[in-house]
């Protein structure tokens, strides 16, 4: 075989043994580029004459790229495997949409609201589609890092299981009763923590507030909004079936809870900052940060609450335009 | 593989030539170690798979399935030097010759039931 055609063969079986992780990669390499050599001994052979470049490259282009061939003689590794991966990618579709439709409000607010036009000029686009940017990377972070755990552990958990434990046949109009439980602690820890019944640990020294131009203004809506969702949670577990009138109810009610947070979005994007920050024997750069951090959580929880009542309003339009009820039961 | 033969007019021949991928897919293994009772090198098995029963059978696939077979003590295998280039072959160890004789002894109802599903249907 002509040298430049040898050069290019073992050109190729270095790329692929650099690409290849795997304790036999020096054994898989060498096994493969030896039967590679034995057939183009035997083309040439056959034709009588040294291989041309154009043929050896040919060869090599049908053999697939050298990362597939690694990839293949590799071990199939994985992050998150295939019994996981469809959970994991519906997930991540809400936080892509959840992301979305904040970048859409922040990009209005930054367009429409002057007061940020006129705190940040010229970057006002980029600084004010950070905490989106913030919400979709640290997101997307932290469900890939669980499901990666999950998928570690998932043989021992998938291996203990029990049909009898698995969630009752419920019809479309039937609000599992565990959801309602959720929602129903959900919204009495935050009733109580916005009465002040309930305080948020916080670290000694330090006092985290929301700011009063956003408490004063929304108290008494957001009080009224939480009390019926409150009601509402515990009335769905003793009542679950959503009759379409009931479901039309639910869908107002979510419907007002989203405008409502749509408010505060909008009020908060106009403060410099969501939050008041007392520390009095901390230096003012780490309060600055502190209050920075606590006013992306703010308004990340404020995002996360309208995602909630969009999927409410979804859920129960679906209730509503139901063609006929359908179920799995006998 | 895509020709028609008598009596299978009007039959999609893609179909046919995928349920018979997935036939080899299936049976991938025994073929390879049945025969490999013959000491092979990759490249000259592969050869022998597609002359013997016209499996086009990829390196990805092939190779992967040649260790793994090793590695559960059904193939030996050791480097032979040829031309003066090295090369890998493989042969039926005795662990898998037990394990063919108890496999198609299991299987006999089985492959006497194919072979009457062959006999109506051919």
């Amino acid at each position: 075989m002509r040298a430049d055609c040898k050069d290019l063969v073992s050109r190729y079986w270095q790329a692929v043994r650099s690409d290849l992780q795997d304790p036999q990669a020096d054994r898989i390499v060498e096994e493969l580029s030896g039967a590679m050599w034995l057939e183009l001994a035997d083309q040439e052979e056959e034709l009588g004459r040294d291989l041309t470049e154009d043929e050896v490259v040919a060869r090599l282009k049908a053999e697939k790229h050298p990362l597939v061939v690694a990839a293949e003689q590799g071990p199939q590794i994985s992050l998150i495997g295939p019994l996981l991966y469809p959970s994991y990618l519906r997930l991540l579709k809400w936080i892509g949409i959840a992301s979305l439709v904040w970048l859409v409000v922040l990009g209005g607010f930054a367009i429409f609201v002057p007061s940020i036009q006129v705190k940040h000029p010229g970057l006002q686009y980029v600084e004010a589609l950070r905490p989106a940017w913030e919400f979709a990377f640290s997101s997307f972070a932290l469900l890939t890092a669980v499901f990666a755990l999950l998928d570690r552990w998932k043989a021992k958990a998938l291996g203990e299981w029990d049909p009898r434990k698995l969630p009752a046949v419920r019809t479309e109009a039937e609000v599992p009763r565990s959801s309602s439980l959720i929602s129903l602690i959900l919204n009495s820890i935050l009733l109580l923590w916005w009465v002040g019944v309930f305080r948020a640990p916080t670290v000694a020294g330090w006092k985290v507030l929301l700011t009063p131009e956003v408490t004063r203004p929304f108290f008494w809506p957001i009080f009224g909004m939480l009390l019926v969702l409150v009601v509402v949670s515990a009335a769905s577990i003793l009542w679950p079936w959503r009759s379409r009138p009931l479901a039309g109810i639910c869908l107002g009610i979510d419907l007002l809870g989203l405008i409502l947070l749509f408010l505060v979005l909008l009020t908060g994007f106009q403060l410099p900052t969501l939050v008041e920050v007392k520390a009095p024997s901390s230096s003012p750069g780490d309060v600055a940060v502190v209050s920075r951090l606590m006013s992306v959580a703010a308004l990340s929880a404020a995002m996360v609450g309208e995602v909630f009542f969009a999927y409410g309003i979804y859920q129960n339009a679906r209730r509503i335009f139901r063609r006929s009820p359908h179920t799995l039961a006998p | 593989m895509n020709t028609v033969m008598k009596g299978q007019e009007g039959m999609d021949p893609k179909l046919l030539e995928d349920m018979l991928q997935e036939h080899h897919r299936a049976n991938l293994a025994l073929v390879v170690l049945a025969e490999l009772r013959k000491e092979h090198c990759g490249y000259t098995l592969r050869k022998g798979l597609a002359a013997a029963y016209g499996m086009a059978i990829e390196d990805g696939t092939l190779y992967p399935l040649l260790r793994r077979l090793e590695s559960k003590g059904l193939l030996e295998s050791e480097w032979q030097e040829e031309g003066g280039r090295r090369k890998r072959a493989y042969r039926l160890s005795r662990m898998g010759k037990l394990f063919l004789k108890a496999f198609f002894s299991k299987i006999a109802v089985e492959v006497r039931h194919i072979h009457s599903l062959v006999e109506e249907f051919s």
